[in-house]
């Protein structure tokens, strides 16, 4: 695509027939008349004996022709509006991710279960959206996946990060409105509802997955064709685990935490082969020194320090030490999926009512422990509908600063045609009257 | 030197105007006249081996006194001159080159002429002599055989007045076309063995002089009437000095050539020595000849034969 030439009026085209009927008609006035004779054998025998100047019969077209005809060819050039584009700078596209459990699901053609070995919507889905990338975006262009629970990446096209495939098992499909920019490409299951101005979509599709769809205590409640069925003491072996940097780990917060895993039938410590479903990770902070917390009506005196920010985007602030106008200070608290860290060495018994105290720490765990494997939610389950496909709008280009490139556009010609031709003509002019003199 | 497709000939065609016959008609009186003045004195172009005897006229003031018959004179006192016909040219033939190279002519360049003027090519000039002689012919008694060089091929042989027309419709009938020229006619003169006149009318560009010669026989009298057009006789000058490319009528060739004052002497010096040899060789052999524009009319070229 690089020097490719556009012409803004190329009906102009049709005028180039111009010089090239001025070139030929001067041509044939410029040709030696002709004439039938008897004589041509005298003819032969005056040419082959007289002066080389009587071979010379046909002058060619004069020089101020070709020059009044290059001038000519070169204004209609002009006319036409040439653009020369240059090389198209590099784009930026993305790629946003859809990071609900249903995409880690078995692409089925028709409702059943899964029986291990089939492609994930995911698969199917990022299959079309690298397609489309491999048509569309160039070696220069550049991709900026957006997978939830991590930091965007930037990738040349033609690379698929390896994180795409991690499981987000507390994730839900995002507002994809938020996203709704050209060049960008939603890889999901379920087309897109609303809808899209510039974002386009690569929807998998795929029929419903049954299998378990919750665990509630020792139940686990599966989803088969004709329904669904309660199995009681069929929760898998889940655990939550305490680990600490310190001894011994604040015992109300101990208490609570094997209340609430009780109250879910999870163990508490882990045992055996149970899947860890939750992590309390109690960490030193920075600084430390005693602060009073307090959030959903509870209030207590806590030793600790600031909590570092931990890798990953979705960690959140849970807990923090506040000033006196309600500004936070720092985390003492933060939570990821799975992951509870905490900067608390030691916490004194909280005042307010204990049934908040306990509810609001039961609120995080429920927020944050993960699902057992293989219990996906009914509406994930469900049918996502026949696969489909939506171009997004052309990306745009990076920004001058963002491409090492030259920068981008189109340089009108017309000026330099005109010019041109312009001295051509005058050139023309000039050589025409040196000869006639 | 260059072939393309044969020549698009200007003139290819013989056409009579409606007032051909009114001015041949005309050319005969007048000749007739000149013939019966000169007819005494030995020195008609047509001289046979004898002369029949028609009767006497008044002899007219100016005239050449050797014209008078003197016993008349003496029996009756008035001058009278002696009017004879020629025996001996009962049998003419007329050849005409007919090939391609007699359709040149008219305007030089291939302008179109204007609508009102006819071109004139070297054939019509050609026809239009060939049908005076043998108007004249029959006038005088003698039956007028046509040889076309191509053409039509039987023989056409013309003893009354009226056959004229048929002779006119002959060469109506004929196109100047192929390379048969005069050479042929000179290749097979026993055509016309018994001729006691005989005609070559054509531009002779295909034989040399000395071909004609083949013609010559005890008693006939030999006519060449050399007809090229004025570009042919003479170079063609004002074209400046773009050249001009020649075309041969008769072949594929051509030849561009230019056209300076020099060429155009270098030219004029090879037809004029050809035409020279033309008439050096008719006079050391008693041949009448002659070379005529084929623009001139015929009635020019009639009366300079038969002066």
């Amino acid at each position: 695509m690089s020097g490719a030439i556009e012409w803004a009026r190329p009906l102009w085209g049709w005028s180039l027939i111009l010089p090239l009927v001025l070139l030929v008609w001067l041509r044939l006035s410029h040709r030696p008349p002709s004439a039938v004779t008897g004589t041509l054998k005298l003819w032969k025998q005056v040419a082959e004996q007289s002066s080389p100047s009587a071979r010379v019969v046909q002058r060619g077209t004069p020089p101020w022709v070709w020059f009044c005809a290059a001038a000519l060819l070169f204004g209609i050039l002009g006319l036409m509006g040439p653009r020369l584009h240059r090389e198209t700078p590099p784009r930026r596209f993305a790629v946003v991710v859809d990071p609900s459990p249903s995409m880690d699901l078995a692409y089925l053609e028709q409702a059943g279960y899964a029986s291990g070995g089939e492609p994930t919507r995911r698969d199917r889905a990022l299959e079309r959206a690298s397609a489309w990338l491999e048509a569309n975006a160039s070696d220069r262009d550049r991709v900026r996946w957006v997978l939830f629970g991590e930091d965007p990446v930037e990738l040349s096209a033609g690379i698929v990060p390896e994180s795409v495939q991690r499981s987000r098992r507390l994730a839900r499909t995002p507002n994809w409105t938020l996203f709704d920019q050209p060049g960008t490409l939603f890889v999901t299951d379920r087309k897109p509802t609303g809808a899209l101005e510039s974002a386009g979509f690569a929807a998998s599709g795929g029929e419903a997955v049954f299998g378990t769809i919750a665990v509630e205590g020792r139940e686990r409640i599966d989803w088969y064709a004709e329904g669904w069925r309660t199995i009681p003491d069929g929760a898998p072996a889940r655990a939550v685990v305490l680990e600490s940097s310190f001894d011994p780990v604040p015992e109300v917060l101990e208490r609570i935490v094997a209340v609430w895993a009780d109250a879910r039938g999870i163990a508490h410590p882990g045992q055996g082969d149970a899947e860890v479903v939750l992590r309390l990770r109690f960490e030193s902070g920075r600084g430390g020194g005693e602060f009073d917390v307090q959030r959903d009506g509870w209030r207590a005196r806590v030793r600790g320090g600031a909590l570092e920010p931990g890798a990953g985007a979705e960690e959140m602030n849970w807990l923090a030490v506040r000033d006196a106008d309600g500004a936070a200070l720092f985390s003492l608290v933060r939570a990821a999926p799975g992951v509870i860290r905490l900067a608390i060495e030691s916490m004194e018994e909280p005042t307010g009512d204990p049934a908040h105290f306990a509810l609001s720490w039961g609120r995080l765990f429920d927020r944050w422990c993960l699902p057992p494997a293989g219990v996906v939610a009914l509406q994930e389950r469900e049918a996502a509908g026949p696969a489909s496909f939506q171009e997004p709008a052309p990306a745009l280009p990076l920004e001058p600063d963002e491409s090492s490139g030259r920068p981008a556009g189109a340089e009108d010609l017309d000026a330099w045609l005109a010019g041109f031709a312009a001295i051509l003509a005058l050139f023309a002019l000039s050589l025409r009257r040196s000869l006639a003199r | 030197m260059n072939t393309r497709a044969s020549a698009r000939l200007p003139a290819p065609r013989v056409r009579f105007g409606q007032d051909f016959l009114p001015r041949l008609g005309q050319l005969r009186r007048v000749l007739q006249g000149v013939r019966e003045r000169r007819e005494g004195d030995g020195r008609a172009q047509l001289s046979g081996v004898g002369a029949e005897f028609r009767g006497f006229r008044p002899y007219r003031p100016g005239e050449d006194l050797r014209m008078l018959d003197w016993c008349v004179l003496a029996r009756t006192g008035r001058p009278f001159v002696r009017v004879s016909r020629r025996e001996a040219s009962e049998d003419w033939a007329v050849l005409v080159d007919t090939s391609a190279s007699m359709g040149v002519g008219g305007p030089l360049l291939e302008a179109r002429p204007a609508a009102d003027r006819e071109v004139r090519g070297k054939l019509q000039l050609a026809a239009e002599v060939a049908t005076g002689v043998c108007a004249l012919g029959v006038g005088e008694g003698a039956a007028v055989e046509l040889v076309l060089s191509s053409g039509p091929t039987e023989r056409l042989c013309v003893r009354r007045a009226h056959g004229v027309k048929d002779w006119m419709r002959r060469f109506e009938a004929t196109e100047a076309a192929g390379d048969v020229g005069l050479a042929r006619a000179v290749a097979e003169p026993a055509r016309v063995r018994k001729a006691g006149a005989v005609f070559l009318i054509g531009d002779f560009l295909d034989i040399e002089a000395l071909d004609v010669l083949g013609f010559q026989r005890r008693g006939r009298q030999l006519f060449c009437v050399q007809v090229l057009a004025p570009f042919e006789i003479l170079s063609p000058q004002g074209l400046g000095d773009g050249g001009i490319e020649w075309i041969d009528a008769e072949g594929s060739q051509h030849r561009k050539v230019g056209l300076d004052s020099k060429t155009g002497e270098a030219y004029d010096r090879l037809i004029s020595a050809r035409l020279e040899t033309m008439r050096a060789v008719c006079a050391r052999h008693g041949i009448a000849y002659g070379v005529w524009s084929s623009e001139v009319a015929f009635e020019d070229v009639i009366g300079e034969l038969f002066r």
